[in-house]
């Protein structure tokens, strides 16, 4: 049975939809990534699993966490549950870090509340935890404030933050995009390492395909507030099937192969209000037929065991 | 072969003693695109601005056209700038909101002087096409475009005045993925079309790759590396050229041997002595805190700041 199941779940502001049939499972330890472009609907499928939604927001469909079942879950219990099995990094992090904490006063806050320690005990635990996010130094660091730190110990601290009350599900918002590349791969080496030891499972939300490559297992790719294609991510990466997936992979500069015009997809993502009613993807898509107007295409089944939302997808894999 | 713009020891330091540039030796020939990579806070922008004076340099010398502008006076600076254009990187901040595009891409003109109101009139459907955008949007404000098309409405400003020498500094980086390509397609048309010496800034290597037939890396507020792309991709030889082409993730490859570089980025106020890469570097023996290396020729257009160039073997990689 998996950790964490999401079934037809859609984010609405007002009348306007900008998530609906989000469908997908996390196993135990397992990591899976979101990827999609700016707008796609990437956050919003995070914050409503945290039951965070931005005011105005309301989520429809069903989300099943353990045994429980997350859109039902009265306010007081979700703040439980997302202390104790369930924690979120957000992208950026001088925004959750509270400025007039040091860094271990706010890891050792999460400790007492959810973990029942003593005062110091927790100040022990939380040196601890900074030296498992491998930042040097933790003695000092730990009475240092947020901005004492730069970017990559952040966004470390962060993470120590998260982990600090042993979650099942860890869900990460663009970890390491604010990160320099160097800094990015120890965070990415350090999450890797960190499901293996506690196993925890991880929902890794990002629009870097070459970081979702780097450690998912499976994927799932969205495009303008639906799943385009989803499955295991050498099977996407090495034989993308739906149009979508296809273009994206072809228009991005590599650092190796032939260098000349890349194939870009022309065009732009539609805004929500401007959803076409069929496949959304059709106005940029060259293979679109009328027949993909009519609505939006259901995912089916594809020669490399992915699932793609194209009609056309045994034609164009 | 000449030099359009040229950089000898050119540094820039700002208040509170950051050494953001610090001894740059450059060239870009007519016509060339150098690419220019390197992470946050490293000094790309800071030189990029420097290149073209938008900063004033405080040491070292530089010369465009073969004639040192180093101090060259503002009144004589601004006839000279309708040959140098910049696009930043946020298409949504450097677009006054309030003028439309035809406003836009026609104020560099007016402000150079060039042409009368009717030939600036007729130049903007022009530029606009140029830039793959048509004629009808003249009328409109950037804020009814989508971020790759201000991008292009950026580009098409700085082309107003046909420069012979654009910087771009992280042009695709606010940019969908979608819509990077886009772009980057344009300005390599662009360069092509227009014979224009270019100087591509980003911190994606393989956009890069991609833009620049030369590669210059920057650690610290230095140029450590410098290359032909193909050698520089395929064999770099300084220690941070290769941590970084490292680090990279790409869709579908194989992950790399990442080489995981200890410690932090120093604070560029106060440089390590010797190598400023000496606190993180893998190789680091003593002569490298008491000299500093400089950029030598290491193999035939590969130059390299580093006493001891060359790869990193295994043993130096799993050194703790
Ligand atoms: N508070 C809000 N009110 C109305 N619409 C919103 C609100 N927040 C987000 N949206 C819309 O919801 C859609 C999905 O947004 P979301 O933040 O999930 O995108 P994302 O995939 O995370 O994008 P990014 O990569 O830019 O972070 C977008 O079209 C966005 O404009
Ligand atoms: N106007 C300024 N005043 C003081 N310091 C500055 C100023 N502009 C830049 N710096 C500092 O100079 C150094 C180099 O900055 P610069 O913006 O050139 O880096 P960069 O390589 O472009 O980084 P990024 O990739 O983040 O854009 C940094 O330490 C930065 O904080
Ligand atoms: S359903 Fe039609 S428009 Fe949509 S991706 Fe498939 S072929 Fe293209
Ligand atoms: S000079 Fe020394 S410290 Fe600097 S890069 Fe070379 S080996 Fe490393
Ligand atoms: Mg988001
Ligand atoms: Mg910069």
């Amino acid at each position: 049975m998996s950790l964490l199941s999401v079934r037809d779940l859609a984010v609405s502001f007002g009348g306007t939809r900008v998530l609906e049939d989000m469908s997908f499972d996390i196993a135990e330890g397992e990591v899976l990534g979101v990827v999609g472009e700016s707008g796609s609907g990437k956050s919003m499928t995070a914050l409503a699993i945290m039951g965070l939604l931005p005011m105005g927001g309301s989520a429809a469909g069903r989300i099943r966490f353990e045994d429980r079942d997350l859109l039902a879950l009265p306010e007081r219990e979700m703040q439980r549950l997302r202390g104790e099995r369930l924690a979120m990094i957000f992208q950026e992090p001088m925004a959750s870090l509270n400025p007039v904490f040091t860094v271990g006063e706010q890891i050792a806050e999460v400790l007492r509340r959810h973990r029942g320690m003593d005062r110091r005990s927790a100040h022990r635990e939380a040196i601890s935890l900074l030296k498992l996010v491998e930042i040097a130094a933790a003695e000092r660091r730990v009475d240092e404030y947020p901005h004492q730190l730069s970017g990559g110990m952040r966004q470390r601290a962060m993470i120590a933050i998260a982990l600090a009350c042993r979650p099942k599900l860890l869900i990460a918002d663009e970890p390491t995009t604010a990160l320099d590349a160097t800094v990015q791969a120890g965070i990415l080496d350090l999450l890797r390492g960190l499901r293996r030891e506690l196993g925890m499972a991880v929902l890794l939300i990002t629009h870097d395909l070459g970081v979702v490559s780097d450690i998912c297992e499976r994927v799932v790719v969205m495009y303008a507030g639906r799943v385009a294609e989803t499955g295991a991510a050498d099977a996407i990466f090495a034989r993308p099937s739906h149009p979508y997936t296809q273009a994206l992979l072809a228009a991005i500069p590599r650092l190796d192969g032939p260098i000349g015009a890349l194939p870009a997809i022309g065009g732009v993502v539609p805004a929500p209000a401007d959803f076409p009613q069929g496949c959304r993807f059709a106005p940029r898509c060259p293979h679109a037929l009328p027949a993909c107007e009519v609505g939006p295409p259901a995912l089916r089944t594809t020669v490399s065991g992915t699932d793609a939302a194209c009609i056309r997808v045994q034609e164009v894999a | 072969m000449t030099a359009l713009v040229q950089a000898a020891a050119l540094g820039k330091t700002f208040a509170g003693g950051v050494r953001a540039v610090d001894g740059v030796d450059l060239a870009i020939a007519q016509g060339e695109t150098l690419g220019l990579v390197g992470e946050s806070g490293c000094g790309k922008s800071t030189l990029a601005r420097v290149l073209i004076r938008l900063i004033e340099p405080d040491a070292g010398a530089l010369t465009f056209r073969d004639r040192d502008i180093t101090h060259l006076p503002d009144r004589a600076m601004r006839a000279l700038r309708r040959d140098m254009g910049i696009v930043f990187q946020d298409p949504f901040g450097s677009l006054n909101p309030r003028m439309t595009v035809g406003q836009l891409i026609a104020e560099p003109m007016w402000i150079h002087g060039i042409g009368d109101r009717a030939a600036r009139r007729a130049r903007v459907p022009e530029l606009l096409g140029l830039v793959g955008l048509l004629p009808e949007h003249a009328s409109r404000y950037p804020h009814e475009f989508s971020g790759g098309q201000r991008q292009r409405i950026a580009i098409a400003r700085a082309l107003a005045t046909e420069p012979a020498f654009l910087v771009c500094d992280e042009p695709t980086s606010a940019l969908d993925v979608s819509i990077q390509a886009q772009v980057l397609n344009l300005l390599r048309d662009l360069q092509e079309r227009l014979g224009l010496a270019c100087l591509f800034v980003s911190h994606n290597l393989a956009a890069v790759r991609h833009m620049a037939p030369r590669v210059a890396v920057m650690y610290l507020g230095r140029i450590v590396e410098e290359a032909a792309r193909d050698r520089l991709f395929a064999a770099p030889q300084h220690p941070y050229t290769q941590a970084l082409l490292s680090a990279a993730s790409e869709p579908g490859s194989e992950r790399r041997t990442r080489i995981v570089l200890k410690g932090e980025v120093p604070s560029p106020a106060n440089p390590p002595s010797g190598c400023r890469f000496r606190t993180r570097c893998p190789r680091a023996v003593s002569r490298c805190a008491e000299e500093e290396p400089q950029l030598a020729e290491v193999a035939p257009g590969q130059r390299v700041a580093c006493h001891f160039p060359g790869a990193l073997r295994p043993e130096e990689l799993s050194a703790p």
